[in-house]
């Protein structure tokens, strides 16, 4: 008698199974939608790492021009349009004699080490790049 | 008996934009993880190419011990060839044949057969013979506009007077009416599958190879000129013993006149390298125009 009467009135409702699908479904999207900045910003990223690494090629390609007499030590601005598209973009190049333990044996070398710095969100990332330039050497 | 049967699309609904969305927003993670991954390898394979060439720097100044920047993790590792072509160790026997980088049209290659470094310069090569390869092996022959002819200057000395002997040579049998050259197939050349050992290592590969006879005692300078070819392609020249030259009998070698200088800059996972030919003297590009001269060349 029972399971004619289960029959003759169906329960209408959710099954458990339904229900677990469905919030599982859910979750997922919820799960993708919220990471989608995250993705932009990786991005976005990379877009600036690729940029600073230009500005950095064409900086030591540009010293590498210039006679290893007018290259003066120190530390000078990078100056660079492209740095603008970088947010908070700055750049720096130093040029140092090389030290004793790169260059062992007082060659005429100096050690150039360019950098490039932007915020990415709050966080500061740079990328920096050194060489060697040296009398008679490449440039010549 | 009806057996009641649950209706319902909400649930269907709900799995294909789930799937939609899915394969949305995995394709947009993985672009972005690929991006960030090629823009990381590409900043360190920057530093180790800049890295390669300090290296390079550092050695042409006389030290090829390489080089470490240890705050931003790159180091170069350098190899000195030291002076080429190797002279040959056995009395009679040839030594090592001296291969340039991919000569363009036009463009010289320089041997010296007389030793650069001494004052006055010391007849090195004493052989009545020389070996001329030239040409990339795997040429396609039906395209008449890339295979390369070789035009030589010899300078020597011939009682206190400089001479200049002129070779011809066309890897084209096609063009031997039209420009006169030797033709390089047949007689004391060859072209084909010619495979050597040079200054660049061994199992080298050129299109031709001609062997040029009977040439002069106190040979100084050759500088070979390469015609027709479109693209870059290698040159070298090589002893060829014969042995013939009575006060000298077993001088075969080319004088020592190079050095190849490779660098490997490695930062991260990523390594550059870097290759750098040197030839110790050359003569100045108006050379050329002094040989043909009739009077003087004012600089």
């Amino acid at each position: 008698m029972n399971f004619f009467r289960k029959n003759l009135f169906p329960q209408r409702g959710f099954s458990l199974i339904e229900i677990m699908l469905a919030i599982s479904t859910i979750s997922i999207l919820i799960i993708l939608i919220a990471s989608f900045p995250n993705a932009i910003n990786l991005v976005t990223k990379s877009q600036h790492q690729s940029l600073a690494r230009e500005i950095i090629s064409k900086q030591i390609e540009d010293l590498r021009s210039l006679s290893y007499i007018n290259l003066s030590l120190g530390e000078t601005q990078l100056l660079d349009s492209r740095l603008s598209l970088l947010p908070n973009g700055n750049g720096k190049v130093l040029v140092e004699s090389c030290d004793g333990t790169t260059c062992s044996n007082n060659e005429k070398t100096k050690k150039i080490t360019v950098r490039v710095s932007w915020k990415e969100g709050s966080r500061t990332q740079d990328v920096n790049v050194s060489t060697l330039i040296s009398e008679g050497g490449l440039s010549k | 008996m009806k057996i009641h049967q649950t209706q319902g699309q909400t649930i269907l609904i709900l799995l294909l934009v789930m799937s939609v969305a899915l394969a949305l927003g995995v394709s947009i993670i993985q672009r972005s993880l690929t991006d960030v991954a090629t823009s990381t390898k590409v900043e360190q394979s920057t530093r180790a190419f800049y890295t390669a060439e300090a290296g390079i720097e550092r050695a042409l100044t006389g030290d090829s011990t390489g080089v470490t920047f240890s705050d931003n993790n790159s180091q170069a590792i350098v190899f000195d060839s030291g002076l080429l072509p190797a002279q040959s160790t056995q009395e009679g026997q040839a030594g090592q044949a001296l291969e340039y980088p991919p000569v363009s049209k036009e463009d010289i290659a320089q041997v010296w057969l007389a030793n650069p470094s001494t004052n006055p310069m010391a007849p090195h090569y004493r052989q009545s013979s020389l070996d001329i390869y030239w040409g990339e092996q795997n040429i396609n022959t039906t395209d008449s506009d890339n295979m390369p002819a070789i035009a030589i200057v010899l300078i020597y000395e011939d009682q206190g007077e400089y001479k200049a002997s002129r070779f011809y040579l066309d890897s084209d049998f096609r063009r031997i009416e039209s420009n006169g050259f030797r033709d390089a197939t047949i007689g004391s050349g060859s072209c084909g599958n010619i495979s050597i050992e040079t200054s660049m290592g061994p199992g080298r590969r050129f299109y031709c190879k001609y062997t040029l006879t009977d040439l002069p005692l106190s040979m100084i300078l050759l500088r070979a000129r390469m015609l027709y070819n479109k693209s870059n392609q290698p040159f070298a020249v090589g002893p060829k013993c014969v042995n013939d030259d009575p006060d000298y009998p077993n001088d075969c070698s080319l004088p020592p006149q190079a050095r190849v200088i490779t660098s490997i800059g490695v930062s991260g996972e990523t390594e550059r390298r870097v290759q750098l030919f040197k030839l110790d003297k050359v003569v100045p590009p108006y050379f050329d125009y002094a040989i043909f001269s009739a009077g003087e060349i004012s600089k």
